[in-house]
């Protein structure tokens, strides 16, 4: 039972996989933490003195990563969410695809999570895209501006720690805008929602109940706690529960629809 | 008795406060080719979800392999192909890819795209990007798709919609001969009865989701008389002459008279008719009427 629930799992995921070639999908996946890493790199570059002039109890490699960090989680992760969310259904949407894809001899859910799965894969790819382009961007630093003090060799660490803990966190709203592409037909309405949820966020983010939106969570984490050397917060349980609930509650949702 | 492989009894459906489908009871005989026939909006693909599980009957009345598509869809599925009015293909890969993402989950061995490729003729263009088909081409693969994983039951909602003459017929008998040579069962909607009488073996209609007429197509052809028109050099002596054999014919034109008839094997008696008397005909041709006339002689004949 178990074996066969993986299967069907596993197949889906590689179908979606194979469906997303020659597609923006996987572009936006790599493009994105390379545009985050090379705006960084850019800022120190041409602005590294002033830029680190402000720094309090980070070291140089450090404060390199905190930028960065709240470049990506204020503005890029939110939005990148948002569109590849849009992304990865407008496939099954434009080609009609939905009613073939439920005539199959397939469980219901085995097609939600198996697209969801996959999103969160491309997250993932992502994620670790940003790990690595912004060690790369520390030692380019390293070498072409080595009066700034940026020595990735310092603490390998708080960039990684960082960066899981915001994939963690971001699956909350990863869940959210998934069940919105999964739903809606109309790609605008999960880009739409999460754009604007993402610049509400921005302008809130001093509110003392901003915590309350999942799309800042990864911001408040990074803000507040990004020294922490701790692998896990509240925030990361937060997102973990937020899409646990939300991934269940919205197979759930679409299970008794009708298909178009 | 008849083996039937689809069961419908008393099926109604609405959407919200809208009936769309009313009391409708289909019985498909197995190893037929069952033509599903209604103008659009009839109710048709309503029906076809129903039967695949796309919507939920709220009621356990339909029957797919004698089993309640409510509670066996999964294995019901295993067993039926479907292609469902325009196609659901990936226009940015190729004809070969688009299979392959469906043979991968239905789990059929790669050989088998092949098979199905042979068998819709597309095995020169599978490696084209979906996106420069013809629509007769992309029609063509999605009923590849739907035989992928062989099966028993194909149900084809509209397969011939926006094809041209040529593409009619190229699915035709692309459909006679799944039926004829691999015995398979086909559930074939269409809004034009003369794109699927050449090939049913089985008819229902339906309209404003009722069922008008469920039937062979013999069945149908004593509910639903032919029109024959004669072309003849003496149409006033020739109505005369059928008249005197008990068929009313009237004039249309100056050289053309029409009639019914309820066989088609009568052409040949009307024929004799008046060439034996010395009447020239220069043609003899019957004609279907139009949907709407069939509607009319349907809804007639139930009263």
């Amino acid at each position: 039972m178990i074996d066969a629930s993986v299967g069907y799992l596993i197949r889906g995921v590689e179908v979606e996989q194979r469906k997303a070639r020659h597609t923006l999908v996987f572009w936006l996946a790599l493009a994105v933490p390379l545009l985050t890493a090379g705006l960084d790199i850019t800022a120190y570059a041409v602005n590294g003195d002033d830029i680190l002039r402000v720094r309090q109890s980070h070291t140089p490699w450090q404060h390199f990563i905190f930028h960065m960090l709240v470049m990506w989680t204020m503005l890029m992760l939110p939005m990148y969410i948002s569109l590849q969310s849009a992304l990865v259904t407008a496939l099954e949407h434009q080609a009609n695809a939905w009613k073939h894809i439920y005539s199959l001899p397939l469980p219901k859910w085995s097609i939600y999570f198996s697209k969801l799965f996959f999103f969160v894969g491309l997250f993932l790819i992502s994620t670790l895209g940003l790990i690595l382009c912004t060690e790369l961007a520390g030692w380019l630093l390293y070498w072409l501006k080595p009066e700034l003090g940026i020595d990735p060799s310092t603490d390998s660490w708080f960039l990684v720690r960082n960066v899981v803990k915001t994939f963690l966190i971001g699956l909350g709203m990863t869940a959210i805008q998934f069940y919105l592409s999964f739903r809606y037909r109309n790609f605008i309405i999960p880009a739409a929602f999460g754009v604007f949820v993402s610049v509400i966020g921005i302008v809130v983010k001093s509110w003392a109940y901003s915590y309350v939106s999942p799309y800042l969570w990864v911001y408040l984490a990074i803000r507040d706690q990004a020294n922490a050397t701790n692998w896990t917060n509240g925030y990361v349980w937060a997102g973990l529960l937020t899409f646990a609930v939300v991934a269940i509650g919205g197979f759930l949702a679409t299970y008794r629809r009708d298909i178009d | 008795m008849l083996t039937s492989i689809i069961q419908t009894l008393h099926l109604s459906y609405s959407f919200g406060n809208r009936s769309v489908l009313n009391d409708v009871s289909l019985i498909v005989p197995k190893g037929s080719i069952f033509g599903f026939l209604g103008p659009n909006g009839s109710g048709k693909t309503t029906t076809i979800r129903l039967l695949l599980g796309l919507i939920r009957s709220p009621e356990n009345n339909i029957s797919v392999f004698s089993k309640p598509i409510n509670d066996h869809r999964l294995s019901i599925l295993r067993r039926v192909g479907a292609l469902i009015e325009s196609p659901s293909l990936y226009p940015h890969l190729s004809g070969y890819a688009n299979l392959n993402l469906t043979r991968l989950l239905l789990q059929v061995p790669s050989r088998r795209i092949d098979e199905v490729l042979d068998i819709v003729q597309l095995t020169a263009d599978a490696h084209r990007a979906v996106r420069e088909y013809s629509l007769g081409m992309k029609q063509r693969l999605s009923l590849a798709m739907s035989l992928l994983n062989n099966p028993e039951l194909l149900i084809l909602d509209e397969p011939t919609n926006g094809l041209d003459p040529a593409g009619i017929r190229d699915m035709r008998d692309l459909l006679l001969r799944l039926n004829r040579d691999e015995g398979k069962t086909i559930f074939v909607s269409s809004h034009l009865l003369s794109e699927i009488e050449k090939i049913v073996t089985h008819l229902a209609i339906i309209n404003q989701g009722r069922l008008l007429f469920q039937g062979t197509t013999e069945e149908l052809q004593q509910v639903h008389p032919s029109h024959v028109v004669i072309q003849t050099s003496e149409p006033e002596r020739a109505i005369t002459l059928l008249a005197s054999a008990a068929y009313t014919a009237q004039q249309t034109a100056s050289r053309r008279v029409e009639l019914r008839v309820d066989e088609p094997s009568q052409l040949a008696r009307i024929n004799q008719l008046l060439v034996g008397q010395g009447i020239d005909v220069y043609g003899l041709q019957t004609q279907r009427n139009n949907l709407e006339d069939l509607f009319l002689n349907l809804t007639n004949a139930k009263k």
